[in-house]
């Protein structure tokens, strides 16, 4: 085993948090592992452990046969390590060759292998256009991507990857998965990877589900998904399933209601028309044209940086438009921001309200602010923490709650004044599939027995399935906006539907198929791309692959939602991450 | 183990250069502040200003008075007529002494009796008050020196020396006692104390707030290359803020320097390598940049500013002050650079101040590599 891990705990305040509780779990040469979680589930510490940045308290954990707690700085000489946040391990002022230098010397490449090395990373993430740009100025997704160059230049034997794909971009994902599995096929390069993504996990060989600091479930994705009997479970089912039988709370008792609703023809509630905002040279936000009527829930799907924030700050009146016209329940976002304000809600992307304030005296602020008389303000506080699950928490701080009760929160907070309109931004990044889940449901509620116009924004591909309407946004563009189903139709019309291969062997198997089609991609061990031609394709491949000697079935998938947005940037012509 | 040193200080260089504040910190204020300070911060006291309330309007207090007036320490800029009105000049800073001469100032001394003078200085400043004090004091006895005389030859006194013992006076190494001679070189020393160890300071700390460190921490590169990588661009660095600020000293301020520039440079380098070596001291055991500055300015300047001996000779502080001054580089440079500017000679009589520097530099390291641990939290 490459990795091997026992027993591994982590603690921080002199033992009063564990980060890590007692985790075991192994990697094997050329594996793609992935540990799943939410934020504070542990997996950072992990990682940082098998580093040698972070010293362990019991337990043991080896790699490459070097036991890091004992002896950290041995390992360093084989490993890659890649810190989590977009980019944030680069240096912004050195343009792209300058960091990528500076890591070849940190790491004193052979000139030989440096050259051919670099050579090949550059092609693989088309970032060679961009050699003399300060590192500073690159999109999230090329960020990411430099810094993944810049953890490879040295050719480590395992790479930690901590978090690689969290808000990039679908088409810089798959440029990254491209790497990877690059990697594990030509150089049996070994991977443990960190993600909050549930989608993502088809992409490993083997996952970890972590959570509050200990591994819950472990097995291939389809060992995992398949122990669930019954319907066909998603890993995030698994995740939840999982979850409540570890006695968590159970969320708030609100019947989910079904995603098809029909919405009056009402006029709508927010609507946008060439709406931009440009910050000198940049433009965050680019003609964005929409509408959201009453019990509508309008997703605003897309990568950090694609100008999300940016438009739901205009609609809300917090950000004067440089362009366009906006009108938000009635009232225009540039003439009347005060009554905008006045008859909407809004949830920032980060938790705005006291921390050391309890959730009591928070809504009573926040009550207090948009000027509720005390009966009515004391009638729905009672009313919102008895709904959203809050009541026993009501004397406690924000600071000792979990994230999604603070979620929670922030949303009883936004909806205090009963607006019409709620804007929410990135709600619920960070937070477990389990409080995601109720999340959703009492948002799904506001909007369609309440009639709410609901704007939600977020980087997670698998919540479009909780939108009636979905936007992806891409470079400040609105590049597509329509229904989820309608939106996976007209990709697969355009590019034709997902072809799929399982091989037991699937790295030479991998090897082959791009030889015929140089757009497939490895995720796992399956084998997937998007064909015009499906059947001849499978024919063709079928073939191929058995006159190799190579076993293999192959079928037709539906076109997930990262298919879709990866597919519409695609005909867009911006699948040049 | 010199590849990765240099990767790493290639890194730091170019970040410098890219950074307008960082390069603004690193060249044009400490030149600024060395300007200001120069001009500015003068110990020197002439042309004190004085006004006079004449109420004798005499021979005798003219006489008085133009011994101010010949005197290039004060400089007459009113002749008052009430008391009330000298105070409120002395309140508004218009004069900082009055001379209140009393109405029979001229009859009394022809009686050869005695007289009073009132003299008021304003002591808000006091070592400026007490100067002034001083000098009232020297005119009023030439004065009396020249009525002594006067009294003497009208009763029949003929020649020889009424004051016999003369002074032959001669002040070595600052002969005109100019205080631009001492306070420049002072500030050389406290301004390379100030803005290099304040940059340094930030070098990991900065890199820990931004996430980059990790590169660093997750890499075969040692203690020793991280520290040595750092170090040498921001050494460069304050060796060049030295070179421009003794050129500015020399022909701008136009300095006396009559030491070695070789020895001075010597220990420049030596200094700036102590004060580098505590900037990465404080920046490996803090964790904002904020908390970074706070404390260089705690532990690198302030002491440096109270007991390095920049405003009054450390023998003369208490001793606790020379205590502490025996621990701070800056103590061991301003002997050298007071006397390179001023005494010259060679380099025996600053063998121990050199040693005590380079001593420094040995334990600040040290501890830096102590402090700096591969590990995060």
């Amino acid at each position: 085993m490459v990795i091997d891990v026992r027993g591994l705990t982590k603690t921080y305040a002199r033992g009063r948090i564990r980060a890590v509780a007692g985790v075991s779990f192994t990697v094997a040469r050329g594996e793609v592992v992935g540990l799943i979680g939410p934020d504070g589930a542990g997996k950072t510490s992990v990682l940082q452990i098998l580093a040698g940045v972070l010293g362990a308290d019991a337990g043991t954990a080896s790699v490459a046969g070097v036991d890091v707690v004992r002896d950290p700085e041995a390992v360093k000489h084989v490993i890659g390590y890649m810190p989590q946040g977009l980019g944030l391990n680069l240096y912004d002022s050195l343009t792209v060759a300058e960091n990528v230098e500076f890591f070849r010397d940190l790491r004193r490449v052979p000139r030989a292998q440096y050259e051919d090395n670099r050579e090949r990373l550059l092609r693989m993430t088309r970032l060679a256009p961009f050699l003399a740009r300060p590192a500073g100025t690159l999109s999230g997704g090329m960020r990411q991507k430099l810094a993944l160059i810049c953890t490879l230049i040295h050719l480590p034997d395992v790479l930690l990857l901590d978090e690689p794909t969290t808000g990039v971009d679908p088409v810089s994902r798959r440029d990254f998965w491209t790497i990877i599995h690059t990697l594990v096929v030509s150089r049996g390069v070994t991977v443990l990877l960190t993600t909050s993504y549930m989608d993502e996990a088809e992409r490993c060989h083997r996952v970890s589900l972590m959570h509050a600091g200990a591994l819950i479930a472990a097995g291939t994705p389809d060992e995992l998904t398949g122990a669930l009997a019954g319907r066909h479970a998603s890993l995030e089912d698994v995740f939840v399933h999982h979850l409540s039988g570890h006695g968590r709370e159970p969320g708030p008792a609100l019947a989910a209601t079904p995603g098809e609703a029909a919405f009056d023809d009402h006029a709508a509630t927010v609507r946008a028309e060439r709406l931009s905002c440009r910050f000198g040279a940049f433009t965050a936000v680019d003609e964005v044209s929409l509408e959201v009527r009453p019990g509508e829930i309008l997703g605003l799907l897309g990568p950090n940086g694609a100008g999300k924030t940016t438009l739901i700050k205009m609609l809300c009146g917090l950000q004067p438009p440089t362009a366009g016209t906006a009108v938000v329940a009635g009232h225009d976002v540039r003439r009347e921001r005060a009554r905008v304000r006045g008859s909407i809600g809004y949830m920032s992307q980060r938790f705005a309200l006291y921390r050391d304030q309890t959730v009591l005296e928070n809504l009573r602020l926040s009550a207090g602010l948009y000027g509720l008389d005390r009966a009515t303000a004391g009638r729905r506080i009672d009313a919102l923490l008895a709904s959203l699950g809050l009541a026993e928490f009501r004397d406690r701080v924000p600071l000792a709650l979990p994230l999604g009760l603070r979620q929670r929160l922030a949303l009883a907070s936004a909806i205090l004044h009963e607006p019409r309109v709620l804007f929410l931004d990135e709600p619920t990044a960070g937070v477990d599939p389990l409080a995601r889940r109720h999340f959703w449901d009492l948002v799904r509620d506001l909007a369609h027995r309440r009639g709410v116009t609901v704007l939600v924004s977020t980087h997670y591909m698998d919540e479009a399935a909780n939108c009636d309407t979905l936007g992806f946004m891409h470079q400040g563009r609105l590049v597509a906006l329509g229904r989820p189903d309608e939106l996976t139709r007209q990709a697969e019309k355009a590019g034709g539907p997902m072809v799929a291969v399982d091989a037991p062997d699937f790295a030479r198997a991998f090897v082959l198929v791009r030889e015929h089609v140089p757009d497939a991609m490895l995720y796992g061990r399956r084998i997937r791309w998007q064909s015009d031609h499906p059947d001849a394709d499978i024919r063709a491949l079928t073939a191929a692959l058995a006159a190799a000697g190579l076993e293999a079935r192959a079928e037709i998938q539906p076109l997930s939602m990262e298919d879709t947005f990866a597919s519409v940037l695609h005909a867009a012509g911006l699948n040049r991450g | 183990m010199g590849d990765r040193v240099l990767a790493i200080a290639r890194k730091e260089t170019r970040q410098l250069l890219r950074d307008p504040v960082y390069l603004g910190l690193a060249f044009v204020v400490p030149l600024m502040l060395l300007i200001l300070l120069g001009y500015q911060l003068s110990l020197d006291v002439k042309g004190l200003l004085v006004a006079v309330v004449d109420r004798d309007r005499s021979v005798w207090s003219r006489q008085y008075v133009d011994g101010f007036v010949n005197s290039e320490y004060f400089r007459l800029v009113a002749r008052l007529d009430s008391e009330a009105q000298a105070r409120e000049w002395i309140r508004s800073g218009r004069a900082r002494v009055v001379l209140d001469i009393p109405p029979d100032f001229g009859r009394r001394l022809s009686a050869n009796e005695t007289v009073a003078v009132g003299v008021t200085v304003d002591g808000s400043f006091p070592s400026r008050g007490q100067i002034a004090l001083g000098y009232v004091e020297a005119v009023s006895t030439l004065y009396n020196q020249q009525l002594l005389r006067a009294w003497l030859v009208e009763h029949g006194w003929r020649g020889g020396q009424v004051l016999p013992v003369q002074m032959e006076m001669s002040v070595w190494y600052n002969p005109t006692l100019e205080s631009k001679n001492f306070i420049v070189p002072g500030m050389l020393v406290i301004v390379m104390m100030i803005f290099p160890p304040l940059l340094s300071a930030l070098l990991i700390v900065r890199e820990r707030e931004s996430g980059t460190i990790l590169n660093l921490y997750a890499s075969p590169a040692t203690r020793w290359d991280i520290l040595a990588g750092k170090a040498l661009p921001y050494v460069a660095v304050s060796f060049l803020d030295f070179l421009v600020i003794f050129a500015v000293s020399v022909w701008l301020f136009q300095l006396r320097f009559v030491g070695s520039a070789w020895l001075l440079s010597a220990a420049a380098l030596l200094y700036s390598i102590c004060t580098i070596g505590l900037g990465l001291v404080i920046s490996a055991l803090t964790r904002t940049q904020l908390a970074a500055m706070l404390a260089t300015f705690l532990v690198a300047v302030a002491p440096a500013f109270t007991f390095s001996g920049i405003f009054a000779p450390v023998a003369s502080q208490d001793a606790v002050g020379r205590f502490v001054a025996h621990l701070i580089p800056a103590t061991y440079f301003m002997d050298v650079v007071r006397g390179a500017y001023l005494k010259g000679g060679g380099a025996a009589p600053y063998a121990p101040s050199l040693a005590a520097l380079a001593g420094y530099a040995v334990v600040v390291y040290a501890i830096a590599w102590l402090a700096l641990r591969k590990r995060v939290g």
